[in-house]
C-alpha cells in the first residue's frame, strides 16, 4: 500500500515536472518569423500503408499539419481531425496541394497501418495515417513534446485508453514547426496558421 | 414510479405523436434534447453519442447506465483535461439536480458505444435506453450524424 503511494507520488512528480518543462519550452520558445519553433520537433520516419514516410524526404516542400492520437479515441481525436479537415477545406486548391496533413497513431498495438490509412482518409482525402513500433513513436512524440500515457480502464469494456495531449503542429516546408494549435482551437484559427506557414518561404 | 403496464400504455400512446419519434424523451420527466451519435469510422468498433439532459422531474435524478441493441456495451464517460492531456474515464453516473440541464458534448460527458454490432450510417437512427439510479428507463431514438456533414464546434 505504502509502496503504491510512493509510486503514485513519483508519477505525479514526473508528470508535473514534464508539464513544467513543456510549459517553459513553449513560453520561452524563440518564434523567429523565418525559423519557426526550433526547440521542438524535427525529422522522423514513420510507416504508412504505402511504405515508410520521412518528413525530410516525401513530405519536404509541403506544409504538414500533424496530430498525435489513436484511432479508437472516440471523441477528442475525431473532433480535432474534423477541425483540421474543415480548416483544410477553407484553403484554395493550390494551397491544399501544397499541404499534407498527417495523423500519427501512438497506439500501434490497436492501429495497424491499413486501418490508419482508411481512418485518416475518412476525415480528409489524402490525409496520411502513420505509426511505427512503440519505441520509435515514443522517441518522435518526445521530440514533439506530445505527451501520452496508456491507462488501463479496469471498470470499462474499453480495456485501456490513452491519455494524450491534443495539439495540431503546423510544420513548415523545411520541416521546422511554424506554429501550434492547442486543444479547443477552431477551423478558422488552423486555416490561418496553415496559410501563414504556406506563405513563409 | 409508474407500474410497467402504465409505462407501457403511456409510451404506446405517446408513440402515436411525432414528438416521441423525433427523439424527444417523455418518460420520467427527463427530456433528452437533440441526441445524436457519430457515424462509425471504418474499422473502428466504437462510437459516441451526445445529447442534452433536461431534468423536469422536480427531483434529483442520476443517469447511471445505458443500453442499446447496436453495441455490446454502453458506458457513461467523461473527459477531463489535466496535465496537458485529455483523459477519458468511465463515470459512475451523471447527477441531474431538479431543473438541471446537463450537456453531453464533445470533449466532456458522452455515452460511449463499445463493440458496435453494426455500422452507424449517417441518416439512420438507433434506439438507446438511458437507465437512472431508481431503475427507471428512458428510451430514445438517436439519429446518426456524419461529422463531415455537420459538426457542431463547441
Ligand atoms: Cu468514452
Amino acid at each position: 500500500m505504502k509502496n503504491n503511494r510512493f509510486i503514485f507520488i513519483g508519477i505525479i512528480a514526473v508528470v508535473a515536472l514534464s508539464v513544467g518543462i513543456l510549459a517553459s519550452l513553449l513560453a520561452n520558445r524563440q518564434v523567429d518569423k523565418r525559423q519557426g519553433i526550433t526547440s521542438i520537433g524535427g525529422d522522423f520516419t514513420l510507416q504508412s500503408s504505402h511504405g515508410p514516410v520521412t518528413l525530410s524526404k516525401e513530405l519536404r516542400g509541403k506544409v504538414v499539419p500533424l496530430y498525435f492520437g489513436f484511432a479508437s479515441c472516440p471523441d477528442v481525436c475525431p473532433t480535432s481531425l474534423n477541425i483540421l479537415a474543415t480548416a483544410l477545406r477553407q484553403l484554395s486548391e493550390e494551397e491544399q496541394r501544397q499541404t499534407q496533413p498527417v495523423f500519427v497513431s501512438v497506439d500501434p498495438e490497436r492501429d495497424d497501418i491499413e486501418k490508419l490509412n482508411l481512418y485518416a482518409d475518412t476525415f480528409y482525402p489524402g490525409m496520411l495515417g502513420l505509426t511505427a513500433d512503440l519505441e520509435t513513436i515514443k522517441e518522435v512524440a518526445w521530440r514533439y513534446r506530445a505527451i501520452y500515457k496508456k491507462v488501463p480502464l479496469e471498470d470499462s469494456a474499453m480495456g485501456y485508453t490513452i491519455d494524450h495531449s491534443s495539439i495540431i503542429y503546423v510544420i513548415g516546408r523545411d520541416g521546422v514547426i511554424q506554429s501550434l494549435a492547442q486543444h479547443g482551437t477552431t477551423p478558422a484559427e488552423v486555416t490561418a496558421k496553415i496559410k501563414a506557414a504556406l506563405s513563409n518561404t | 414510479m409508474k407500474s410497467t403496464l402504465e409505462n407501457f400504455a403511456f409510451v404506446m400512446i405517446l408513440s402515436l405523436f411525432p414528438i416521441y419519434a423525433s427523439g424527444q424523451s417523455t418518460a420520467d420527466m427527463v427530456d433528452v434534447v437533440e441526441p445524436y451519435a457519430r457515424a462509425s469510422l471504418p474499422g473502428i468498433s466504437i462510437s459516441v453519442a451526445f445529447m442534452a439532459l433536461k431534468n423536469n422531474s422536480g427531483e434529483r435524478r442520476t443517469l447511471v447506465a445505458a443500453e442499446s441493441p447496436v453495441a455490446d456495451t454502453v458506458e457513461i464517460h467523461n473527459h477531463v483535461m489535466s496535465n496537458g492531456m485529455m483523459k477519458m474515464r468511465k463515470v459512475a453516473g451523471i447527477d441531474l439536480n431538479a431543473d438541471d440541464t446537463r450537456l453531453l458534448r464533445p470533449g466532456g460527458f458522452h455515452v460511449m458505444l463499445i463493440g458496435l454490432k453494426q455500422i452507424l450510417k449517417h441518416g439512420e437512427s438507433f434506439p438507446l435506453e438511458l437507465i437512472y439510479r431508481d431503475g427507471s428507463r428512458d428510451r430514445v431514438k438517436v439519429p446518426v450524424v456524419d461529422m463531415n456533414r455537420s459538426e457542431r464546434f463547441e
